[in-house]
């Protein structure tokens, strides 16, 4: 029965192939934003890793970019019990680099650092770009207010620029002092420089706010974290600039209900796509169905009984889903190989998306049957016979 | 007895309006008969077979084939009983188009097995109906004569108690219809089964054989 099924799909080959060809579609895409958005999850997860302490902004700013916060806020963290460090931090988004814009995607982005070396002496494990130094040094005190920067490896080979060559960014020239590489994608979008030629940079007169800071606690544990993010918020909480203090944890949830809406979209899309496979198949399959009335009536005056045919039909279905299932495999693992080149980061084809999305073509398959198969078996034999 | 119906009766509708297809038939056909249907079109020749094929159930009166009720049985059992007792052979489309001569004759048996030595016994039987050098060829190249005795190799994989044929020669020329009808007589003979057939062509009848005219749904001869 088995080989009868697919002699009956080889036997259509055209029509058989629009339907693999539309199973195939839906899952390639399934596997494809699958991979881009655990690749893009894996790569959030490497960024934060690489983060230990607090970061304060403003209250419900979502992003240090929209936060403003003013200096003096440092000493008063500084004085709460627990607190090792509070680093002032200003971030700008830098429009164009030598005369490029780089808002162009999400990942090609630049932004600007502006910190205070003399401070950031103080934090115990020092900065994440302090840490990730690879050439030439890192901002100093002496570097207040002049043109100098320190730039990823990535912005050092986009650009082509190393130690001792010059940047422009926005419409003044920087001198690159040091290049360092966290090896995170986001970390790697920023230019590091004085906070005093930050303030410039941003256009700043005031030189008394920054968008945020960095809380390096006494002790790491997650409880002392804990602790101290609660108390460090209920310092500014009779102000009218609150604070939101968030540990890498906290990050992670937010950065997690950011990717829980990916998520949402990609079951969506998939639904989408899965629905249309489905249609695809269960289209073929009527037409097929309609087709062979005659020949359903051969089989049932020989003996097959409607369920005998309803597995005929369930068989050749699952077949087309199967096949485009193992066809969609094969070109979303492909195309995200191939996209992969383009991108930067690494996306991800686990083996059970693979296998689900197999198990997803069978089902598409049966789903799709199901209507024809009763359509076929319901047929009474006579009037299978008597419809030649 | 191989049939036995007491008063049966088919009623189709069509648009609402009864159209009385059978209208009260009682027949006894023996065991091993050899049993011609004859009378007009439209008489009711078909329905009756549909109802002895157990391809149908009918609106009133009962029908026993091979000693089965068949108005007590389910749709399956029904099933069963067709691909374990019955052959059929159509006027045409009798045969899968995408199924080989050697496939056709086991098609019956796809959905629930093979049993081993099947295929041989397919082939043998394709032998005997004289299509040895053909086994592998599909209906379309097969002549309108040579599909109907895959028909028939295929009803006699099972060694039916009742082999049903209706118009076999409906579309034959006069010639292949005589070779047809020759073969299903000499089976007839050797395997001892029982054979009903509908046909206008009176020429087939020899002495011994039933012969049952319909006209507008009653029995109006019985010989
Ligand atoms: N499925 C059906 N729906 C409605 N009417 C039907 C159906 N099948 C048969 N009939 C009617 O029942 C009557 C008997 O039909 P049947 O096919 O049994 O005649 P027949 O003797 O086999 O004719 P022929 O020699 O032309 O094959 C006809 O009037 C036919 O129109
Ligand atoms: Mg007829």
């Amino acid at each position: 029965m088995l080989r009868f099924a697919l002699l009956n799909i080889l036997t259509r080959p055209l029509r058989s192939f629009l339907a693999l060809v539309g199973v195939a579609v839906a899952i390639a895409g399934v596997v494809g934003l699958v991979s881009v958005s655990s690749g893009l999850k894996s790569t959030m997860v490497d960024t934060l890793d690489k983060v230990e302490g607090l970061v304060m902004i403003e209250a419900n700013s979502v992003d240090p970019i929209f936060s403003t916060l003013p200096l003096s806020y440092a000493a008063r963290v500084e004085r709460i019990p627990g607190v090792a460090a509070c680093v002032p931090e200003l971030w700008r988004v830098a429009p164009n680099v030598e005369g490029q814009k780089t808002l162009m995607g999400l990942f090609s982005a630049i932004v600007v650092l502006g910190l205070d070396p003399e401070r950031h002496t103080r934090l115990s494990a020092g900065h994440v770009y302090s840490r990730s130094m690879r050439r030439g040094r890192n901002i100093e005190p002496r570097d207040a207010g002049q043109r100098r920067v320190v730039i990823s490896e990535r912005i050092a080979q986009k650009y082509r620029k190393d130690v001792g060559a010059s940047i422009r960014v926005g419409e003044l020239d920087y001198e690159v002092v040091g290049v360092y590489q966290t090896g995170s994608l986001f970390l790697d979008g920023t230019l590091v420089m004085h906070l005093e030629t930050a303030w410039s940079f941003a256009g700043n007169n005031s030189r008394d706010v920054v968008t945020s800071f960095y809380v390096e606690p006494v002790a790491q544990s997650p409880e002392e974290m804990a602790r101290v993010e609660k108390a460090v918020e209920a310092e500014f909480a009779q102000e009218t600039r609150k604070v939101d203090c968030l540990s890498t944890a906290e990050w992670q949830s937010e950065f997690g209900k950011l990717l829980g809406h990916l998520d949402v979209f990609l079951i969506v899309v998939s639904s989408i796509a899965v629905i249309v496979g489905a249609i695809g198949i269960l289209n073929t399959m009527l037409m097929s169905v309609t087709e062979r009335v005659p020949e359903f009536g051969i089989l049932k005056a020989n003996g097959w009984s409607r369920g005998d045919v309803t597995r005929l039909i369930l068989a050749e279905s699952t077949y087309l889903g199967i096949a485009g299932g193992l066809l969609g495999c094969g070109v979303g693992v492909l195309g995200v190989q191939i996209a992969a080149r383009f991108m930067p980061f690494q996306p991800a084809t686990p083996l059970p998306l693979v296998a689900t999305a197999f198990g997803v073509g069978a089902l598409l398959g049966i789903v799709g049957g199901v209507y024809p198969a009763r359509q076929a078996a319901k047929l009474s034999p006579v009037d299978a016979i008597r419809a030649d | 007895m191989i049939l036995r119906a007491t008063d049966l009766k088919k009623t189709y509708t069509i648009g609402g309006r009864p159209v009385e297809a059978l209208r009260g038939v009682s027949l006894e056909l023996a065991d091993r008969s050899f049993t011609f249907v004859v009378g007009p079109s439209g008489s009711g020749k078909s329905t009756l077979m549909h109802l002895a094929g157990a391809l149908d159930r009918p609106t009133s009166g009962t029908i026993e084939v091979a000693g089965k009720d068949l108005t007590a049985l389910t749709d399956d059992q029904l099933s069963e009983f067709r691909r374990e007792k019955l052959g059929f052979v159509f006027q045409a489309f009798n045969l899968i188009g995408n199924l080989d001569a050697v496939e056709n004759v086991l098609v019956p048996f796809y959905a629930k097995g093979l049993a081993p030595g099947m295929r041989a016994k397919a082939k043998e039987l394709l032998g005997r109906v004289g299509l040895a050098e053909r086994l592998d060829h599909r209906p379309k190249q097969l002549s309108g004569g040579e599909q109907q005795r895959v028909a028939i190799a295929r009803a006699l994989l099972k060694d039916p108690a009742l082999l049903l044929a209706d118009e076999p020669t409906g579309e034959l020329d006069s010639k292949t219809g005589a070779e047809i009808f020759a073969l299903v007589r000499s089976l007839h003979r050797e395997r001892g089964a029982s054979v009903v057939v509908v046909t206008h062509d009176t020429r087939f009848i020899e002495p011994g054989d039933r012969v049952v005219r319909i006209e507008d749904g009653k029995l109006v001869e019985n010989s």
